[in-house]
């Protein structure tokens, strides 16, 4: 499928508490922690259907690291650390309640990604428990652009069994990629993140953020369960 | 209106706002206007417009969640105090205090549910103007009022259009036996980013189908705008 999107992301050295949960001993970190918010719309379906737009936009939360993947760096995000603002393609995925800065070209005050922008994102259970909010101060362009592996994805895929409590289905790793990736607008700058009891580990960490498009499209190999 | 200029890159404190409007227009059955829209307006066309909003607050002094939004308007074209200008036979917000905001500027405010096409503003460049029809729906308690489609081809001089007097929004209020008549007022002249003419499709509920008599369902239209946040003055 055809994916745009809004990222915001922060990279940081993850607190040992904050690590243990979000790293898989299968698939070892090999780089900074990561926090990621999209804001996304499935082009194809916007095209198809469109009297139909909440079914083509979502929004989303992951929170995982840079590992090494088949040879190549990726960002692994594990279930239940990936979370969307609703079970897009997946019906159990899990969910958060998720807002993000949106931007308009025609505001009058906005003329695009500038130097003291703030981007922010807030991420919540819909029960009300803070999962994670971040800020990014922009301040300049990133002229190397995005980090290898910011756009290749590793996923643990597991879901809690529903007819037997306390199992869980494991399906394994999945690698997930953008193929005919275009990005824009990439910027960096100071940011922060404070994490709630949505994850777990309540503390905030410093790092370096990321603002950028992305249209790509999104290409799914199921490996081996590992 | 004045093209679009370089400006701050943060918030100066006051609320400007950047909206996407989706518009089709149609034409109404002879005299519905008049039937239609309340005393002291007056009807200048025997026309309708249905409006699909998506916007962005431009400021960091309101919570995220509060800083876009969608909106749908019913929209006649009209005669007031101050001239040709529009009132909202409806406006469908998706929260009560932008309901309660409608009701105060002399519109019909109900609450809905709104879903418009946009596309993260990123990739605009990558997808945007669309080359495929764009669209979206306003429905309550999940019975729609009306969806519709445009697909725009070309631009417009917006002055060249039915739609020159958009942005001057009358509301009509009743207190104690009073009525005045409102004007929503904005700070600084509103800044026009595109604006796009096409086809549109549309389809109403019933009733709204029945209250309002469309003869015909006209050209479709993609605006673009800046605005800076006023309110809406008395205007008699």
């Amino acid at each position: 499928m055809l994916v745009g999107q809004d990222l915001f992301v922060l990279t940081f050295e993850p607190p040992s508490e904050l690590e243990s949960l979000l790293v898989d001993s299968e698939c070892p970190r090999s780089g900074p922690a990561v926090l990621l918010y999209a804001d996304s719309i499935n082009l194809d379906d916007w095209r198809a259907e469109p009297r139909e737009p909440q079914k083509s936009l979502w929004t989303e939360v992951a929170m995982g690291y840079m590992c090494d993947f088949e040879g190549a760096p990726a960002t692994a995000f594990h279930y239940p650390w990936l979370k969307l603002s609703r079970a897009y393609g997946d019906p159990l995925i899990p969910v958060a309640d998720i807002e993000m800065s949106r931007f308009h070209s025609a505001c009058p005050d906005y003329d695009g990604p500038a130097v003291g922008r703030r981007c922010e994102a807030s991420a919540r259970t819909f029960g009300g428990d803070l999962i994670a909010d971040l800020r990014i101060n922009l301040q300049e362009v990133a002229s190397e652009g995005i980090p290898d592996g910011m756009m290749r994805w590793v996923n643990r895929i597991s879901y809690p069994d529903v007819t037997r409590p306390g199992e869980r289905v494991k399906l394994g790793l999945s690698l997930v990629w953008a193929e005919e990736l275009e990005l824009s607008d990439i910027w960096t700058g100071q940011a922060r993140a404070h994490f709630g009891d949505g994850v777990g580990w309540t503390g905030s960490v410093d790092g370096q953020g990321w603002k950028f498009g992305a249209k790509y499209r999104l290409t799914t190999s199921n490996s081996e369960a590992v | 209106m004045s093209q679009k200029k370089p400006l701050v890159s943060t918030s100066s404190g006051r609320s400007t706002v950047g909206e996407t409007l989706l518009i089709t227009t149609c034409q109404l059955v002879p005299g519905q206007a008049k039937a239609l829209l309340p005393p002291p307006l007056e009807p200048v066309r025997d026309e309708a417009y249905f409006y699909l909003v998506w916007a962005t607050f431009n400021t960091d002094s309101l919570p995220l969640r509060q800083r876009s939004f969608y909106e749908a308007n019913i929209v006649l074209p009209c005669l007031g105090p101050a001239g040709e200008g529009t009132w909202f036979y409806k406006a469908y917000f998706p929260n009560r205090e932008m309901v309660l905001h409608a009701n105060l500027s002399g519109w019909s405010g109900e609450e809905a549910e709104v879903s418009v096409g946009r596309v993260p503003l990123s990739i605009q460049r990558l997808v945007w103007p669309p080359q495929h029809s764009v669209g979206g729906w306003v429905g309550i308690h999940g019975n729609r009022h009306f969806e519709m489609d445009i697909s725009v081809s070309r631009d417009v001089s917006l002055p060249d259009t039915p739609l020159s007097c958009f942005n001057k929004v009358y509301g009509v209020r009743d207190f104690l036996g009073e009525r005045d008549v409102t004007l929503e007022e904005h700070y600084g002249e509103d800044v026009i980013a595109r604006a796009m003419q096409g086809e549109s499709r549309l389809d109403l509920r019933g009733e709204l189908r029945d209250a309002l008599k469309i003869a015909d369902v006209g050209d479709g239209y993609l605006l673009e705008l800046g605005i800076v946040l006023g309110s809406s003055q008395s205007v008699v």
